[in-house]
Order: structure tokens, then C-alpha cells, then sequence
């Protein structure tokens, strides 16, 4: 019941927004927040379980719909959940001074945003993917085009084109699955999916890679991400980073582990995502927006995941999510800083930072700059290490040269920003920063750091979580025992 | 001691506690121990202290690290500690160049070690060798060569040495004598470690190392400011070491080299910084003079530059007499006579900075009102100079620990009949004998010197010279220490190398990166019409390869 509940109760709030909205000003921020610590603490409450298989519901099987609770979709459930709490708590403080205009409606988007995210995750049949795939694009188009700016409507035109073409490509490849297997269920098309010749398997998969491939920001389908990430407000860009990119990373690679447990494809994908990461750390160096920066850094990190993920190896897709974990706490930190930065300066030039003047916000962005860069100490460094070492193993040492090469990139321009950061600059009164507002970057920046000193404190975890991901063969049998 | 850590069952870290490490553990306690005596003296940031603390401890990980994971996280963690304590007073471009290199020499190391992992499936330092010998030939070429890369990086061989020079000049003035008595020999840590292992690199070493010795010296003997001049020095000093390393029974003589030029280094900076404390200047056209008003330091900097220099009665000729013994022991001349070129030449840059400082004629009115340097200065100076007068009189009071380190490495131990006397198959070193006979040739040249000078009369007033041809002016420069040096380009071979720099190889590199990083943002301008061109073209090549 609990997995239908992640999903069910920030829908229903969308719903029900216009009647509280009657009830009194505050009441929709606050029943949101409320409600997203009470989805929190239920998935928390749910980590407690310790068997792989928490919970599977299926409505009217096969063609309905199902959801699968495992160890697997729980991290990212605890993750999106916990990200979201504390983001709300962080608007909660900020629409005291800034409040976005209708209000309501930001609340349902962000909270539609969560839900599509966490069906994303959870859903086990491959239309629900598409009707989450296709919420989430709807609230991310809204959202980013919020503040209707020109640069805020242009970004949401380009995004909603962008989000279209993609789902035409997801669409076709759905009927033609549906066509030659005849079942909406993963666990059924995996099962049948070796059976098809071998032209449909092809072009499902590059169906199926150019959908997702949009969404998942890969290399030459990712050239609309700066652009967004630019013309929304840094607000937006945290839930962007921190959370939609990961469930579509999730919901792609749980497909493909699905279907194509091995072969040629994964050898592509691995490739493509370390030259994704090299492409988007050489166009960084040249940026002089923190926020394409930033965006372009995503991008470099979502080629690295893309690379581990293909590995279909327990090690490295442990280390992913250690990257998965560190990246998303750490780009929150980057992007809600940058929005406390933007009410005072009211630019997101790189020259900013000379003149900032706000020693808590250096501090924790530095923590979350050095965490990305994959120093050790810092929760980065676990991930990039376990990933770098599995394939090193693998024999696979053009891809470990790739990826070290970018991080070098990378380095330069983290390094550059924080050269700025250094200039110590007085002309400007320090930086008043909400208490809340610090209490949530303590938290996280604190996060990145226990994650980084003590990894063994989660790894287990991470590792089994990484097992059952893989195991796509007891997927299957618990969802068709179900 | 071995580590398992949980979680991790595949990886076993390992702390190791051998002579070598406690040997650099000590060198770098000392060190620690000896600038701060300094430290009280400037009003430092308490984030300096924090960093400063941060890298001390990242160091204790890299000498008692036994396996190269501990160590290449000690060494990432060294050179980001040190990156924020050099933001404190680098310009950008050099605080950028030095990052870079940091990062790039730690990701090299990174690759080698993941090399060397992927066949044996272990990161400890027993297993190297096993190791080594299980890859074939590339990756052995491969291993070596980015392991190198991230040593040399750090030691500043030449060819890698472009961050070096402006980050000691530019860095906080007592933070330079780490840099060069301690991060450097960091290098020399992992070098030795390296070599005990891998025995295939020793080419490379002896022929970069005297490269380094010799091209960095003409280049210390260029330089008009004091801290590039040691900058040099130590590269070419680190040189001597290098090459060293890459001969058999060579060990001896690095581990020596290193303890003198840790002291020696800290010694010098030290002083320098006392100096640039009083008078503000670093540039030695624009010091001069200074023996009047700071008689002790002028001492203090004599006994670092006769050790520096290898000149018999310090302990500065103990370290060199065993590098040349050990090159001539394994039959190396070209390399012993390029040694022994360099270590002449530098005779040259070391008179130079004494007399640049020191002697000759105060360059400015300013110079002649300034007081000795404040005894926080002068107290670690004592303590320094007193160590190398007494190796230098005892040259085997550390061998009996060096033995032993040597000994546990497996290499030649330094054969040594009593405290005052070094043995080699080729003659006897008897620091007492030196050190008297020395003390006896000062004193007959100090009563010479002390018979003339009361006959000599003295000039109250600089300019007082017009019984010579001309009459100088204010205007007139008559320090001419800093002009040492500047005949030297007429030397064919000098001024090719003081004319090249790495500067244009490595702008080179960057500017490639740099165009190749602007044609590309012009590609991800957001253009959508561009950006859904270049999707078809994908999808087309994907349908492509993949329905063949």
C-alpha cells in the first residue's frame, strides 16, 4: 500500500490544491511540506525492511498497472523524498521575502513533479513509464517557464519541443513492443523480448535510447539542457539536477537491464556516455554563466552515470549510486545557493562570485565543488573511485583515460570559480542567509561529508541495492509470480 | 598493519610503519616544528592554520601509507590543502597553473594504480612487483610513464616544472620552506618507493634527473629574485636526487641528499623570509649591503649556501660525496661529470644570492636604517646551521639509521668506520680532519684579512669613490650582484636552453583546448533547429550501424 501512497498522495494534492487554497493563504505551502516529511519518514520507515522485495502491486494483470518496491527504487524513493522535504522547508523560508505569484500552482507542479519522479521509479509496466515520463515533462515545461520571462518562456518552448520529440520516439517504440509481444508488462516483454527478430530488437532499443536519450541528457541529443537550465530560476534547476534527471537515468537502465541484459548495445552506451562527459566538460571550460556551467557539470556527471550503468556490474553500479547520492546532494547545495546569490546580486555572471561576500555560502559551495570534482574526503571521490576501479578491472583503460581526462577539464574551471571565490571582497555587507536556509545546507554539505569519510557506513547497502537492480531475472519472477 | 574495511571486502588498505617512513615522518615533524617558530611572527588567517594542519596530516598518510590507495589519497589530499594555502597569496594565473598540475599529476597516478589493480586485484605496496610483472608490455610502458608524470610533476623535474617556479615565488613566505624542504620530498618518498619495486625506470631517471640539475641551475643563475633563485636550486638540488635514484646503490646517497636539503632549504627560506620581513624587497637588485646591519643572518645564510653548495666542512659535502661516489661506483662518468658540471655552476647562482643580499653596496637609502632580523627568525636558523656544522664534522652520526633503512629496502648499506669517518672503495672522509684543517686555513685568511683591513680606510660615504675615473651619481647602480650571470647567454648551449621554455609547449596545449572547447559551445548555442539536425543525423547513424 505504501508505494501507492508515494504516488497517490502528492497527486491528490494537486486535486484537492484549489479547495485548500479557499481555506487560508498558508495553507497549501504548509500541507505540502507536511505532507512530503510524512512521505519521508514512510521511506524511511520502509528501509527498515531488510528483504530485497518490500512490496508489488498489481492491478489487473497483466495489462495493468504494477508497481515494484524493492531495495532499489526505495533509494531513490528515500533520496527524492528527502530532497523534496528539504526543499520545500527551503521555500517555506524563502516566500517570506520572495514568494513566487500563484503560489498554488508551483505547489501542484512541484509536488506532480514528485510524484511522476517516484512512479517513474516504481512503475513495473512500460505505459505507466510513459504516463509518469509524460507528467514529469508537463510540471519540468511549467516549471521552467515560471517566471515568464523571455528567457524563462523560451527555455519552456525548447524543453516542451525537446520533451515532445522525445516522447514520439518513446511512443513508437511502445507500439511496436506491444505490437509483436502483445503485453505492456517489463516482466512479460523481458521474457518474450529475446524471442524477436532481430531488426525489431534493434530498432526498439534505438527507439528507445533516442527517447530516453533526450531526457537522459546524452551526448548529442543533450544540446537543449544548457539552455534550460539557464532560462529557469536556480530554484527550478536543484529539482531538475537533483531529481528528474535520476529518475530518468533509473527508469532507462532498469529497461535495459530488462531487455538487453548484455552485449554490443551496452559496449555503445558505455563509450558514448565517458565521450558525453569528455564533450560536456571541454564546452565548461569556456562558459561564463554559473548556471550553463553548472548545467554543463550536470551533464558531465550524467555521462559518467550513463558509463557505469552499462557496465551491468554490481561494483561499478554501486559506485554509481554513491555518484547518484553525492551529485544530487551536491548540485541542491550549488543551485539553492545560487538562488540565495541571485536576491542580492541579481546575476548569475561568473563575475559574482568576486564580489560575494558571504563566507557560510563559500564554504558549503566548496564542500559541494570539491564533492563533484571527486576529491577524496568527500562522498564524490567513493563513487568516482569504485566506478574508475571496476572498469579498470574490466581491462577497459581508454574508458578510465577518458574519464580522468574530463575530470582534469572539470577541475580547471571547478578551480577557476573557486579562485574567485577566494578574492576576498568587503565592499558589499555579508550576505544575510535565512537560519533555515543554513540549517538545510549544514545538513547536506555535512552529508557529503559523512558520506565521504564513512562510505562503509552505506555501502553494504548500496551494494545490495546494486545486486538487485541487476537481477533482472528475479524481477521477473516476483513480478509474474505476483 | 592491514585494514579491512567493511563494505569494502575487496579492499584491503594497509598502514606500515618502516624506517623510510619514519625517516620522512621525521623530516616533515621537524619541518613543521621549525616554521612554526615563524609562524607568531605574521598575522595569519585562522583558515591557514586549519589547511596547514590538514596538510601535515595528509603527509603523515603519505609516508605511513602501505598500499597506494592510503597514498595517492594522502597525495590528492596534499595537493588540495596546499592549493588553499597557496589561494592566500598567488596571483590567479599561477594559482590555475599549479592546480592543474596538481590534479593532472594526481589523476595520472590514479590511472597508474588502477593499471597496476587491474591484475593482480590489490593495492598493496608488497604486491607491486607481482604485479608489474603480470601486464604486458604497454601497460608496463604505460604504468611507468604516468607514475613518473605524477612524481616528476611533484618534484618539478624539468619539462613539468611550470607551476613550480611561480609558486614558490609568489607563495606565503613561510609557507615556501615547505614547499620546497618537505612537499617536494614527497616525491622523493614516491620515487623510492617506486624504484624498490620496479627496477625497469632507472634510465629514465638518471637522464631527466641530470637534465633537471643542469638546465635549472643556469636558470637559478639568471634570476634576479631570491625566491625563483632557491625556486631553481631546489629543482636543481631535487635533480641530484633523481639521478641518483636511477643508479644501482644509489639509495644512499638520495636519502642523505634529501635530509641535507631539507635542512638547507628550511634554513635558507627562513632566512630570506627574515630578510624580506625587515626590508620588503625580494628582488637582489634592489638588496645589497645588508652585512652591517644583519651580521648573524649573513652568517646564518654562509653555512646553508657552503652546504648548499657541497663545499667540504658542512654536512652539505657528506650527501654529495656519496652521490659521486655512487655514480662513480656504478661506472656512470658522463653522468658523474654532468653532476659535477651542474654542482660547479652552482656556485655561481650561491654567490650570487649572498652577495646580492649581503655584500656589495646598499642599492637604497632605505636599506641603511634597517635593524637585524627579529630573533624568531634567527632562533630555527641556529638550530638548522648547528645540525649541518655537526654533520659535517660527525658525516656518519645518521648512517647507523640510514643502514637500517637501507638494509629494510633490500639496497647496499654505507660502510663507515667510526662517527667522523665515510669509507668508499675509493678513499676515506674524515669530517673532523675537514672541518679542523678548514678551521685552520679561516683563521690564517681571517688574521690576513683582519692585518689588512687596519690599514684600510674606511669610506663613510658611498659615493666617496672619485679617485676613480668617473664620479658615480645617486642614479648610479653600484650593486652589481645581480648582475651575475647576465654574460652568461654568450655561452652557445646556455642560451638555448635559458632562451626555450616548456611556457610555449604548454600554452600551446591550452590554447588547442581552449579553441576546440569554443567550436564546440558554438555548437551547443541552443540553435534547436541545429541541435534536432544533429538527433536525426544520430538516430540515422545508429539505424545504420545497428540494421546492417
Amino acid at each position: 500500500m505504501s508505494s501507492t501512497l508515494f504516488i497517490a498522495l502528492p497527486l491528490l494534492f494537486g486535486f484537492t490544491t484549489t479547495l485548500l487554497a479557499k481555506i487560508g493563504k498558508n495553507t497549501v505551502a504548509y500541507i505540502s511540506t507536511a505532507m512530503q516529511v510524512f512521505l519521508f519518514v514512510l521511506a524511511i520507515s520502509l528501509l527498515v525492511d531488510t528483504k530485497p522485495y518490500i512490496e508489488i502491486i498489481s492491478i489487473a494483470p497483466p495489462l495493468g498497472i504494477s508497481f515494484v518496491l524493492n531495495k532499489m527504487s526505495l533509494l531513490f524513493v528515500v533520496l527524492f523524498t528527502f530532497l523534496m522535504m528539504l526543499f520545500s522547508f527551503y521555500y517555506l523560508s524563502y516566500r517570506k521575502i520572495n514568494a513566487y505569484k500563484n503560489e498554488t500552482k508551483f505547489f501542484i507542479l512541484i509536488n506532480m513533479l514528485l510524484a511522476s519522479a517516484i512512479g517513474l521509479v516504481l512503475s513495473s509496466d512500460i505505459f505507466n513509464v510513459y504516463v509518469f515520463f509524460e507528467i514529469a515533462g508537463i510540471s519540468a515545461y511549467i516549471l521552467s517557464a515560471y517566471k515568464k520571462t523571455s528567457s524563462a518562456l523560451e527555455a519552456g518552448l525548447k524543453y516542451l519541443l525537446t520533451g515532445a520529440i522525445a516522447s514520439i520516439f518513446l511512443v513508437f517504440a511502445i507500439v511496436l513492443i506491444y505490437l509483436n509481444i502483445g503485453s505492456l508488462n517489463l516482466a512479460v516483454i523481458s521474457m518474450n523480448f529475446e524471442t524477436l527478430p532481430y531488426n525489431i530488437k534493434v530498432l526498439i532499443s534505438i527507439l528507445l535510447l533516442v527517447g530516453f536519450g533526450f531526457k537522459i541528457e546524452v551526448f548529442p541529443l543533450n544540446f537543449w539542457v544548457s539552455d534550460i537550465y539557464e532560462g529557469s530560476t536556480a530554484l527550478v534547476d536543484t529539482l531538475f539536477s537533483a531529481i528528474v534527471v535520476k529518475a530518468y537515468l533509473f527508469v532507462f537502465f532498469h529497461i535495459l537491464y530488462l531487455f538487453l541484459p548484455s552485449g554490443e548495445f551496452s559496449v555503445f552506451l558505455i563509450y558514448l556516455g565517458a565521450f558525453s562527459m569528455l564533450i560536456a566538460e571541454i564546452v565548461a571550460l569556456k562558459q561564463t554563466n554559473l548556471k550553463r556551467i553548472f548545467a554543463y557539470s550536470s551533464l558531465g556527471q550524467v555521462g559518467l552515470l550513463i558509463t557505469a550503468f552499462a557496465m551491468q556490474n554490481s561494483d561499478v553500479v554501486e559506485g554509481a549510486l554513491f555518484i547518484v547520492i553525492a551529485h544530487s546532494i551536491a548540485k541542491s547545495i550549488i543551485f539553492l545557493a545560487f538562488n540565495n546569490i541571485y536576491q542580492e546580486y541579481k546575476s548569475f555572471d561568473i563575475t559574482v562570485l568576486k564580489k560575494l561576500n558571504a563566507p557560510f555560502l563559500k564554504v558549503v559551495m566548496l564542500i559541494a565543488m570539491l564533492s563533484l570534482l571527486g576529491i577524496p574526503l568527500f562522498a564524490g571521490f567513493i563513487g568516482k573511485f569504485l566506478i574508475l576501479k571496476a572498469i579498470a578491472v574490466d581491462g577497459m583503460f581508454s574508458i578510465v583515460a577518458i574519464i580522468l581526462i574530463a575530470s582534469l577539464l572539470e577541475a580547471i574551471y571547478y578551480f577557476k570559480l573557486m579562485g574567485f571565490m577566494f578574492i576576498k571582497n568587503e565592499t558589499r555587507d555579508v550576505l544575510k542567509v535565512d537560519i533555515v536556509h543554513k540549517v538545510i545546507f549544514a545538513i547536506l554539505a555535512l552529508l557529503l561529508l559523512f558520506i565521504g569519510i564513512f562510505p562503509f557506513s552505506i555501502s553494504n547497502f548500496l551494494l545490495d541495492c546494486a545486486n538487485i537492480f541487476l537481477d533482472s531475472s528475479s524481477f521477473i519472477n516476483m513480478l509474474v509470480k505476483n | 598493519m592491514n585494514l579491512t574495511i567493511f563494505g569494502f571486502t575487496d579492499i584491503v588498505l594497509s598502514l606500515q610503519e618502516t624506517y623510510l617512513a619514519n625517516f620522512f615522518a621525521m623530516l616533515i615533524t621537524f619541518s613543521f616544528m621549525i616554521v612554526t617558530f615563524v609562524m607568531r611572527n605574521y598575522n595569519l588567517p585562522k583558515s591557514f592554520y586549519a589547511f596547514l594542519v590538514l596538510l601535515t596530516s595528509s603527509l603523515y598518510l603519505i609516508v605511513y601509507a602501505g598500499d597506494y590507495l592510503l597514498f595517492f589519497i594522502g597525495w590528492e589530499i596534499m595537493s588540495i590543502s596546499s592549493y588553499f594555502l597557496l589561494s592566500y597569496t598567488l596571483s590567479k594565473e599561477a594559482l590555475i597553473k599549479y592546480i592543474v598540475f596538481a590534479i593532472a599529476s594526481a589523476l595520472s597516478m590514479f590511472m597508474a594504480i588502477l593499471i597496476l589493480y587491474s591484475q593482480n586485484h590489490s593495492f598493496l605496496y608488497a604486491d607491486i612487483s607481482a604485479s608489474f610483472e603480470m601486464l604486458n608490455y604497454t601497460y608496463r610502458f604505460l604504468f611507468i610513464g604516468l607514475m613518473l608524470f605524477a612524481i616528476f610533476v611533484k618534484l618539478g623535474v624539468i619539462g613539468f616544472h611550470y607551476w613550480l617556479v611561480d609558486a614558490y615565488e609568489q607563495s606565503h613566505h613561510i609557507f615556501t620552506p615547505f614547499l620546497s624542504a618537505i612537499l617536494s620530498k614527497m616525491g622523493v618518498y614516491a620515487l623510492i618507493v617506486l624504484v624498490t619495486n620496479i627496477t625497469q625506470a632507472s634510465f629514465i631517471l638518471a637522464i631527466m634527473g641530470v637534465l633537471t640539475s643542469v638546465i635549472a641551475t643556469f636558470k637559478a643563475i639568471q634570476e634576479d629574485c631570491v625566491k625563483r633563485l632557491l625556486a631553481y636550486s631546489s629543482m636543481a638540488q631535487l635533480g641530484y636526487i633523481v639521478t641518483v635514484l636511477g643508479v644501482s646503490d644509489g639509495m644512499s646517497g638520495a636519502l642523505y641528499h634529501s635530509l641535507i636539503h631539507t635542512v638547507v632549504k628550511l634554513l635558507l627560506f627562513i632566512n630570506i623570509a627574515g630578510i624580506i620581513y625587515i626590508t620588503n624587497r625580494s628582488k637582489l637588485s634592489q638588496l645589497g649591503g645588508l652585512i652591517y646591519k644583519t651580521p648573524q643572518s649573513f652568517v646564518l645564510l654562509l653555512i646553508g649556501i657552503i652546504a648548499l653548495a657541497g663545499m667540504p666542512p658542512l654536512g652539505g659535502f657528506s650527501s654529495k660525496f656519496m652521490i659521486y661516489t655512487s655514480l662513480l661506483d656504478a661506472n656512470h662518468l658522463l653522468l658523474l661529470s654532468a653532476v659535477m658540471f651542474s654542482s660547479a655552476s652552482a656556485f655561481l647562482y650561491i654567490y650570487k644570492l649572498i652577495y646580492g643580499i649581503y655584500l656589495g653596496h646598499p642599492t637604497n637609502k632605505k636599506l641603511e636604517t634597517i635593524k637585524e632580523v627579529p630573533l624568531v627568525f634567527l632562533l630555527p636558523q641556529y638550530i638548522l646551521a648547528f645540525i649541518l656544522i655537526v654533520l659535517g664534522m660527525l658525516p656518519a652520526l645518521v648512517v647507523p639509521y640510514f643502514n637500517k633503512i637501507l638494509s629494510q629496502l633490500h639496497q647496499g648499506v654505507i660502510p663507515y668506520i667510526n662517527m667522523q669517518t665515510l669509507i668508499t672503495p675509493f678513499s676515506q672522509f674524515n669530517g673532523l680532519v675537514v672541518i679542523g684543517a678548514f678551521c685552520i686555513i679561516l683563521v690564517i685568511i681571517l688574521a690576513i684579512f683582519i692585518n689588512i683591513r687596519s690599514k684600510a680606510k674606511d669610506v663613510k660615504d658611498r659615493f666617496d669613490i672619485a679617485y676613480c675615473a668617473e664620479v658615480p651619481t645617486q642614479a648610479t647602480h653600484l650593486h652589481y650582484g645581480d648582475n651575475i650571470g647576465k654574460e652568461l647567454k654568450r655561452v652557445g648551449f646556455v642560451k638555448v636552453i635559458l632562451d626555450n621554455s616548456v611556457k610555449y609547449f604548454y600554452d600551446f596545449i591550452s590554447r588547442q583546448i581552449f579553441f576546440f572547447s569554443d567550436f564546440l559551445r558554438k555548437i551547443y548555442s541552443g540553435n534547436l533547429s541545429l541541435n534536432f539536425n544533429i538527433a536525426i543525423i544520430f538516430l540515422i547513424i545508429l539505424l545504420w550501424g545497428g540494421l546492417r
